[in-house]
């Protein structure tokens, strides 16, 4: 569920509008995961309309229960720039872990594996692990948090 | 100072456990006891106990929608922000406790975890699962009995090669896994899968006269009592400390084993022979009362109330076997009697759902309509949903009004030739003085639908 292609540690962002982003990181999962692009990216804004995903420490979360998804999929994408990602509270985010787990699934696996990650989201190791781009580490934090 | 907290957001995948992962983290440096129960897609997590309830000082509520059973919390001081408060300004909410939190009015259940809330949601839980065994397992059988049926000596009787004896047999079998399934869905909502399989396997056991030695299983009320046994016992063995390797096996192979063999062994042993007791001790009342001829209609009262007492449980094929051997006895007027007081349950709470509807939820009324069918074709055992979710006051309105009928039957002289009850058995040219059956029987409906009005708490 986590893979090395699917942690972007050096995304140039040009057009700092949120839904842009958001298709952004669509673009870029459905590229190496071959999954609809407008399916991910419709149900990612879905979720952030109920209430955007930034949780602080300029991380956010955007995630989704998607129809017809295989297996859970965690993507990790960190951009050059800050992005206002909730308007209300004026809130950037430039750390985003992205959450994509199959609707429906009688296997509930993937869930346990989300919330124990969701868990870890503020250890030193992996905030450190995440500002310093190491894209080998975060994939090894990631690792060893699911096969726990 | 000891602090609890739910979380709960919509999805239910990310920031409920956030929020939980933060407030314990931050209780913890700030030296606070602390509990959180998480309310995600995984279901309920490290559920709040009673115990914890009351000894805590504040409780948080971190949620962007309405948590499950917030009504635990009156009488607590609580504190209610969005999740996403909990997770950003933790240490600021767990500051300000004092001041902001505010006392959650409301009555509160002084009753510890096993208490008659738990007691009916688990009741309920069981009963709710229960109702489409009984709706399509009756409605078979119905249907079966009512477009294939012969009344003959040894009851109705469907012609072997036909579809509807198929039909019959399809019935039966969803009939006999409402038993299995009653106390396996109350021993789940007790204590978890681990139960499941116990309870059904026990429940089964407990309804076999074979294996019982009776004359009878224990029905329905054996198997309420087998599902909350079961959960307690499960939930207790769940409480023993083990080592972790043992573990993994221990729902699969300790728990199930040793939970049937406890639960079979108090039916086998202690409960076989009680129970066949009590049937040969009512026999002999109903045969001592036979012969009394001024005793008729206390004869037929009783009979009335022992067939709506446990619906096909021992008590019931009592009354019913004792009107069979009336009828080789020449005596039909006592199985007359049995078969009036078949029907009155199921259809009282039938119509009891129609004219009554403030009495009854959403799954009752949908269970109305083929208790009434049910009710017609002589199967009692269409109100046993509604006399499993609610005994208090379902058991003695429909005993009430089933003694009504029974004695009014007897009483008016009704006879019945087929071993079988029912305003089918009317039609098929079994009973004599039918005017006067169906008026026991519509007595015995009004006498229960009142007793319903006055019993049961409007939902």
């Amino acid at each position: 569920m986590i893979e090395k292609e699917l942690i972007f540690t050096d995304c140039i962002i040009e057009n700092l509008k949120k839904e842009d982003v958001l298709k952004f990181f669509a673009n870029k999962i459905s590229d190496i995961t071959k999954f609809d692009e407008n399916i991910l990216f419709n149900s990612l804004l879905e979720r952030e309309n109920i209430s955007a995903t930034s949780i602080g420490e300029f991380i956010a979360i955007p995630h989704a229960k998607i129809e017809n998804l295989k297996e859970a999929k965690i993507a990790i994408f960190l951009t050059d720039k800050k992005i206002l990602w909730d308007e209300a509270e004026n809130e950037k985010a430039n750390i985003f872990i992205i959450m994509l787990s199959p609707k429906n699934s009688k296997n509930n696996i993937h869930l346990t594996i989300l919330s124990k990650i969701a868990r870890k989201l503020f250890d030193e190791e992996f905030v450190s692990a995440l500002k310093n781009k190491n894209k080998g580490e975060i994939y090894n934090i990631m690792k060893n948090i699911i096969e726990i | 100072m000891k602090i609890l907290a739910v979380t709960k957001c919509p999805v239910g995948v990310a920031h409920t456990y956030i929020a939980a992962e933060k407030i314990e983290k931050e209780a913890k440096n700030m030296g606070f006891d602390v509990k959180v129960e998480t309310q995600g897609s995984q279901g309920i997590e490290n559920l709040l106990s009673k115990e914890d309830i009351d000894s805590a000082d504040y409780i948080i509520i971190a949620a962007d929608v309405a948590i499950s059973e917030k009504e635990r919390f009156n009488g607590k001081k609580i504190i209610e922000v969005p999740i996403k408060t909990a997770i950003k300004d933790t240490k600021n909410l767990l500051s300000n406790l004092n001041e902001k939190a505010i006392l959650q009015k409301g009555e509160i259940k002084n009753t510890s975890f096993n208490s008659e809330f738990s007691f009916m949601k688990s009741l309920m839980n069981g009963v709710s699962h229960m109702i489409p065994f009984v709706v399509l397992g009756g409605l078979f059988i119905a249907l079966s009995l009512a477009l294939g049926g012969k009344a003959e000596a040894s009851g109705l009787v469907i012609d072997t090669n036909s579809i509807y004896n198929k039909i019959l047999a399809i019935g039966v079998i969803g009939f006999n896994l409402m038993i299995p399934v009653l106390a396996g869905y109350i021993a789940f909502s007790i204590s978890g899968r681990a139960a499941l399989a116990p309870a059904m396997i026990c429940a089964v056991v407990a309804n076999d006269a074979n294996i019982l030695g009776t004359k009878s299983g224990t029905g329905f009320i054996g198997a309420i009592i087998v599902g909350f046994l079961v959960g307690y016992i499960v939930l207790q063995i769940n409480k023993i400390k083990i080592p972790k390797e043992l573990k993994a096996i221990m729902p699969l192979f300790v728990i199930p084993i040793i939970t049937v063999l406890i639960v079979s062994s108090i039916f086998i042993l202690f409960l076989g022979k009680p129970i066949s007791l009590l049937m040969e001790f009512l026999e002999n009342m109903l045969t001592v009362l036979s012969k009394t001829p001024s005793a008729k209609i206390l004869l037929g009262f009783i009979l009335g109330a022992m067939i709506a007492t446990d619906m096909g449980g021992p008590i019931n094929k009592i009354a019913f076997l004792f009107g069979v051997s009336s009828i080789s006895l020449g005596n039909p007027i006592i199985m007359g009697s049995v078969a009036a007081a078949i029907p009155v349950p199921p259809l009282a709470m039938g119509i009891s759902t129609l004219i009554s509807k403030e009495l009854y939820n959403e799954e009752e009324k949908a269970a109305g309509i083929p208790a009434l069918l049910m009710g017609l074709i002589g199967i009692t055992e269409g109100a046993i949903p509604f006399a499993a979710a609610n005994p208090k006051a379902v058991l003695p309105s429909i005993i009430l009004g089933s003694a009504t009928a029974g004695a009014i039957a007897m009483l008016l002289n009704v006879t019945n030739h087929v071993p079988h009850g029912g305003p089918i058995v009317a039609l098929l040219g079994a009973i004599t003085n039918i005017a006067y059956f169906f008026i026991a029987i519509i007595i015995g409906i009004i006498v229960s639908i009142l007793a319903l009005k006055i019993l049961k708490k409007k939902i």
